[in-house]
C-alpha cells in the first residue's frame, strides 16, 4: 500500500471541480461585462472555491506523478499549466473581491485567461490518460492534416500467402499491438518499456533490451511471456489475455531467426514446423493456396446439374468447386464427364463414389489439374486406370476403397507428387504389402482395420 | 438478386436440369435453392469438416471412471472433500444436505495408451485402442447443474428451451449436401433409458421448421410408410402432390408464411425419401466383419451400436449433421455397476465408428464428438462403502472427446488433483460450439437470425474457437 498513491489517484476525481467552478465564474464575469449587469456578491464565493479546488487538484496531481510511469515531458507541461491555472484563479479572486474599482478590460482579461488555462491544462492532462492521439484517432484526414498529424495509416491488407507477409509488420507488430501496447506506448511506459516500434523494443526498458537477436535467454520480453501464468512479472500484467502457445512460439522463431526488422516471412522459415506455425498464426490454410479464379458460367452450372452433380464453392471467397456425383445414384455418363471437363480448372474435390466410373474415364479425370481430393470408392477401377492419374500434381487424398486395384498400385502411388493419404480397404492389395509400403513411404496408406482384435473382444 | 442470380441459385439448389425448369413453380424452386445452399451460400472459410456425428451421452457420464485419472482420490479415499477445493461451487439439492462429502476413488483401474499416453479406464478397452485418433478434452465446463437445462445448453447454447439446436443452425447456414436425405438426422438408442429427451433438443427454435432434426425410429423400420398404400400408384401420388403444391402456392402468395414453404419442402423430401431411405438404412449389404466390429448389438435395430453403424452409412451419403443420443449415464447411486453397463453398450461401437470412418477415408472430413452434458462429483453422493458409491452432477469439469476433421489428436486441458476444478485450458460450452462451427467453416459470430427484434446466434455473445486443438 502506498498512501501517496491512495491520495494521488483522487486527482482524477477532484480535477473536475476547478474545471466546473472556474468556468462558471469566468463565463459569468464575461456575461456581466457584456450586458453591463450588476455583479452579485455570490461570485466572490465561487471564485474562492474555484481557487481552492484548483490548488487541491495541483497537490493531488503532484502526488500521483510521484509513482512515475508517465512521460516526464507530458507531466511537465500539464503541471505548469495546472499551477498557472491555480495562480490565475487566486489572482482573479483577490482582484475581484478586494479591489474597489475594477477595470473592465482587466476583468475580461482575467476571465478569458482563466478559460484558456483551464482548457490547456485539461487538454494536456487528457493526453496523458487517453494518449495524445485520442481526439484525432477517428478524425477525417483533412482535420488531421490541419492539426499536423499524419494521415490515417492504410491498414495492411490481409495476408493470404506467406510470401506476402512482412516479418515485423504482419507477424510481430500485430501481436504486440493487440496484447501489450496499452501499457507500453509513447506516453505510458510501464517498466520504462515502449513497444510501439522495433527501435524502442531493442532499446528496452528498466532491465535492458527487451529483445536480443538469437538469444532467447537474454530477451527479457521472451522471458516475461514464458513465465507461468500468474507468476510475478508475467506479461501481459494484471491478468490481461496472454499470448497463445502459437504466438509465444512465433516470438521464439523470430528471435532465433535474428529478430529481423523487415523482410518476407518465407526468408526466415527453416523447417516445416516453422511454416505450419506461421500459416496457423496468420490463418492461412496450407491446403488451398490457389490463384483466384472466375466463377463458372450459368451454362456450365446447368450442365453440371443436368448430369446429376451436387456442387458447392470452397468458401464464400473462392470460386473453386467441390463436386459430388455420389448422392443422386446417377452414373458418370459421357455428358457428366463433359460437364466436368468444361470446368476442369475449378474442381478441387471430386466425389465419384459408386458411380460406375471406369478405368477409361480416369484418363479424362486426369485433366482436372487442380484436383486435391478424389473419391473413387466402390467403382470397377483397376491399377491400370490409376496410371493415368499420376499426372495430378495437386492430388493429396485418394480414396480407392472397394475398388479392384492390386499390389501393383503401390509403386505407382509414389509417383504422385504431393499425395498424402490413400485408402485401400477392401481392395486386392494385401495387408503385408501395404505394411511394407507404409514403413518406407511418407504417404499414409489406410487399409482395413485389424478386424481380428475386434472379434476377440466382442466375445468377452 | 437479379434474374440470372435467381436462376443460378434455384438451379444450384433444386438440383434439376433446365428441362425441368419450365414446369416448376417459383415457390418450390426458391425453397429448394435455399435448402441446398443455406443462408450463407457457402462457408465463411474452407471447411475442415463437411459433416458431424455427435454421440451424445445423456445423463452426465462420470469423467472420473472414464478419462480423468486421479491418483489423489485413491490416496484420500473416504476423506472429506476439502472446503477450499469445493469453494463456491453450487451443489444440487440431492447432495447439498449431506453432512459429509467423502472423496470416492474410481473402483476401475486406469492405464496409459497410445502415443499421447492418455489415461483411459478399463471400462473402455476399445476406446483405449483408438486414443491416438482422439482429442480428449478434460477441461469442459458448463453453466447448468441439472439435466434438462444442461443438455439444452449444449445443444442450443442457452439453458432455457426455445432456441435452435446446433444441427438446425448448421442446416440453416450451410444447407444440405444430399437433396434426397434430411440434412439433420437424429437417432435415440432403444437400448437405453433414463433422464428423458425431448424433440425440442433437436428442434428448430425460432428458425423455419424445415431446419429441425428428423428423428429415425429405433426399430427395424427407421422411417415408416415408405411404400405407397395398396392400390395407389406412384404416378397418381405424384399427381396428387402436384395439385396439393399448387394450392399451397396460392396460400403462400396470400399469406407469405415461411411455414407453408417448409411444409411443401417436407412433402418433396418425403417423396425422395421413398427411394433414398431403403438404400441408406438397409444393412443387408454389410458383411459380417463389419457387424463384428461394432459388436453384438449391431444386428439389433435401434441399439446404440446399430445406430453407430447407421450413422456411418448416413455419413457416406453426405448427411451433414447426424446426432445420436444414448441415455442412462446418471449414476447417483450404484455408480460402479451402472457405468459398467453403460460402457459395455457404447464403448465398442463408438470406437468401431471411428475405425470404420477412418478406413473408408471419411474421418478426413467428418467430425465425431462424444460427451454428455456435465461431469460428476469427486465425492460420493450417499453412503460410501467398500465397493459402492454414487456421484452427483458436477458442472465444474467434465470430459468430452472429438475426432476427425480438423482436430489435433491428444489430451487437452487439465483438472486439479481432486478432479474438481479446472487448472488448465478451460473450455466452456460456448467455446466448444464456436469450435464446432469453425470446423464446419462457419464464423460463429457471423451466423445469426433476427427474431423478436434482436439477432441471435448459437453462442449468444460468447465463445472462443479452441485454436490450440485445431490441426
Ligand atoms: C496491464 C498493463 C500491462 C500490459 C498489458 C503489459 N505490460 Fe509489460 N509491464 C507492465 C508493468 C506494470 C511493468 C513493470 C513491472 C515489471 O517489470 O513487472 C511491465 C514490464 C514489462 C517488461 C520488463 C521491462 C524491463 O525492462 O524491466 C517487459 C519485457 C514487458 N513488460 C513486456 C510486455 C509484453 C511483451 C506485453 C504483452 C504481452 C506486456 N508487457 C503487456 C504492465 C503491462
Amino acid at each position: 500500500m502506498d498512501i501517496t498513491q491512495f491520495f494521488g489517484r483522487f486527482h482524477v476525481l477532484v480535477l473536475h471541480l476547478p474545471i466546473g467552478i472556474l468556468m462558471l465564474a469566468a463565463l459569468w464575469e464575461l456575461a456581466i461585462q457584456f450586458k453591463r449587469a450588476n455583479r452579485p456578491i455570490l461570485l466572490n464565493i465561487i471564485w474562492f472555491w474555484g481557487a481552492v479546488s484548483a490548488i487541491a487538484a495541483c497537490i493531488l496531481g503532484w502526488l500521483l506523478t510521484q509513482a512515475g510511469g508517465y512521460s516526464p515531458d507530458a507531466v511537465f507541461i500539464h503541471r505548469t499549466f495546472g499551477i498557472l491555472t491555480a495562480l490565475a484563479a487566486i489572482i482573479a479572486f483577490v482582484y475581484l473581491t478586494y479591489f474597489k474599482s475594477q477595470h473592465k478590460f482587466i476583468v475580461s482579461g482575467l476571465a478569458v485567461g482563466q478559460l484558456f488555462l483551464l482548457f490547456s491544462t485539461g487538454h494536456y492532462g487528457a493526453n496523458m490518460t487517453h494518449g495524445e492521439t485520442y481526439l484525432v484517432d477517428h478524425a477525417p484526414n483533412i482535420v488531421r492534416a490541419g492539426l499536423g498529424f499524419p494521415p490515417h495509416k492504410i491498414p495492411r491488407s490481409k495476408v493470404t500467402d506467406l510470401s506476402q507477409a512482412d516479418v515485423y509488420l504482419d507477424v510481430i507488430q500485430p501481436m504486440l499491438e493487440k496484447r501489450c501496447i496499452s501499457c507500453h506506448n509513447d506516453s505510458k511506459q510501464k517498466g520504462k518499456l515502449n513497444l510501439t516500434t522495433l527501435e524502442n523494443i531493442m532499446q528496452g526498458g528498466k532491465s535492458g533490451p527487451a529483445i536480443v537477436a538469437q538469444d532467447l535467454h537474454g530477451s527479457e520480453l521472451y522471458h516475461r511471456i514464458t513465465l507461468a501464468h500468474g507468476e510475478k512479472g508475467f506479461m501481459p500484467a494484471e491478468g490481461k489475455t496472454p499470448f497463445t502457445q502459437e504466438q509465444t512460439n512465433t516470438f521464439k522463431w523470430w528471435i532465433e531467426a535474428g529478430a529481423p526488422a523487415t523482410g518476407e516471412v518465407t526468408q526466415f522459415i527453416k523447417t516445416k514446423q516453422d511454416k505450419v506455425l506461421l500459416n496457423n498464426l496468420l490463418g492461412i490454410s496450407d491446403e488451398f493456396v490457389l490463384a483466384p479464379i472466375e466463377p463458372i458460367s450459368l451454362q456450365q452450372e446447368i450442365a453440371l446439374v443436368d448430369a446429376g452433380f451436387v456442387f458447392k464453392t470452397l468458401s464464400q471467397n473462392s470460386n473453386y468447386l467441390m463436386v459430388d456425383l455420389s448422392v443422386k445414384s446417377q452414373d458418370l455418363t459421357e455428358n457428366a464427364l463433359n460437364a466436368l471437363l468444361n470446368i476442369s480448372q475449378h474442381v478441387v474435390s471430386l466425389n465419384l463414389r459408386n458411380t460406375h466410373t471406369s478405368d477409361g474415364q480416369l484418363v479424362q479425370i486426369a485433366k482436372l489439374t487442380n484436383l486435391q481430393k478424389l473419391r473413387l470408392e466402390h467403382n470397377p477401377i483397376t491399377t491400370q486406370g490409376m496410371q493415368s492419374l499420376v499426372t495430378l500434381a495437386n492430388l493429396k487424398s485418394l480414396n480407392l476403397y472397394k475398388t479392384q486395384v492390386d499390389n501393383s498400385v503401390l509403386p505407382l502411388l509414389s509417383e504422385f507428387p504431393v499425395l498424402k493419404s490413400v485408402f485401400l480397404g477392401e481392395t486386392l492389395v494385401t495387408s503385408e504389402q501395404l505394411e511394407i509400403f507404409n514403413n518406407q513411404s511418407d504417404i499414409k496408406i489406410q487399409g482395413i482395420m485389424p478386424v481380428s482384435s475386434f472379434v476377440a473382444k466382442a466375445g468377452k | 438478386m437479379d434474374r440470372r442470380d435467381f436462376i443460378r441459385r434455384s438451379l444450384l439448389g433444386a438440383g434439376v436440369g433446365a428441362s425441368a425448369l419450365a414446369g416448376m413453380p417459383n415457390l418450390a424452386m426458391a425453397q429448394q435453392a435455399k435448402d441446398l445452399s443455406g443462408v450463407l451460400g457457402s462457408t465463411h472459410i474452407p471447411a475442415k469438416a463437411k459433416r458431424v456425428i455427435y454421440l451424445f451421452q445423456s445423463g452426465g457420464p462420470s469423467q472420473l471412471e472414464t478419462f480423468d485419472y486421479k491418483p489423489t482420490l485413491d490416496k484420500r479415499h473416504g476423506q472429506e472433500l476439502p472446503a477450499e477445493v469445493r469453494g463456491e461451487q453450487v451443489l444440487t439439492g440431492m447432495s447439498a444436505q449431506q453432512s459429509s462429502f467423502p472423496l470416492a476413488r474410481s473402483v476401475y483401474d486406469f492405464k496409459q495408451y497410445g502415443e499421447s499416453g492418455a489415461w483411459v479406464s478399463e471400462l473402455l478397452p476399445h476406446t483405449a485402442k483408438i486414443v491416438d485418433d482422439l482429442c480428449i478434452v478434460r477441461s469442459m465446463h458448463t453453466d447448468a447443474i441439472n439435466h434438462d437445462p444442461a443438455i439444452t445448453f449444449l445443444q442450443t447454447g442457452f439453458p432455457i428451451a426455445g432456441r435452435p439446436s446446433i444441427g438446425a443452425w448448421v442446416n440453416y447456414g450451410l444447407g444440405s449436401d444430399n437433396p434426397n436425405l434430411p440434412p439433420f438426422i437424429v437417432m435415440v438408442s432403444s437400448n437405453s433409458g433414463g433422464q428423458p429427451l425431448y424433440s425440442r433438443l433437436w428442434g428448430n427454435g425460432f428458425l423455419p421448421s424445415i431446419h429441425q432434426g428428423v428423428q429415425f425410429r429405433g426399430g427395424a423400420e427407421p422411417v415408416l410408410y415408405l411404400n405407397n398404400p395398396q392400390g395407389i400408384s406412384t404416378s397418381s401420388r405424384r399427381d396428387l402432390f402436384q395439385h396439393f403444391k399448387k394450392l399451397q402456392d396460392l396460400q403462400y402468395q396470400s399469406w407469405q408464411d415461411q411455414e407453408i414453404q417448409s411444409r411443401v419442402a417436407q412433402y418433396d423430401m418425403a417423396e425422395r425419401m421413398q427411394a433414398s431411405i431403403p438404400d441408406a438404412t438397409d444393412l443387408s449389404d454389410e458383411p459380417d466383419w463389419v457387424f463384428d466390429m461394432y459388436g453384438p448389438d449391431a444386428k439389433k435395430p435401434g441399439t446404440y451400436a446399430a445406430n453407430c453403424l447407421l450413422a456411418r452409412r448416413l455419413a457416406e451419403r453426405n448427411v451433414k449433421f447426424i446426432q445420436l443420443y444414448h441415455q442412462g449415464w446418471d449414476q447417483h447411486d450404484n455408480l460402479p455397476g451402472g457405468i459398467k453397463a453403460q460402457c459395455k453398450k457404447t464403448d465398442q461401437a463408438s470406437a468401431a465408428l471411428i475405425q470404420d470412418l477412418k478406413q473408408r477415408g471419411l474421418l478426413e472430413d467428418t467430425l465425431v464428438i462424444w460427451g454428455g452434458e456435465f461431469g460428476r462429483t469427486n465425492y460420493s453422493q450417499g453412503k460410501l462403502t467398500e465397493t459402492g458409491y454414487g456421484r452427483d452432477h458436477h458442472p465444474g469439469c467434465f470430459t468430452m472427446w472429438m475426432a476427425g476433421a480438423g482436430v489435433k489428436p491428444g489430451v487437452y486441458g487439465e483438472t486439479d488433483e481432486f478432479g474438481y476444478n479446472i487448472i488448465k485450458d478451460p473450455v466452456h460450452v460456448h467455446d466448444f460450439q464456436a469450435t464446432l462451427l469453425h470446423l464446419m467453416g462457419i464464423d460463429h459470430e457471423q451466423l445469426t437470425y433476427k427474431y423478436q427484434g434482436r439477432r441471435f446466434r448459437l453462442t449468444d455473445v460468447h465463445g472462443h474457437v479452441m485454436k490450440d486443438i485445431l490441426s
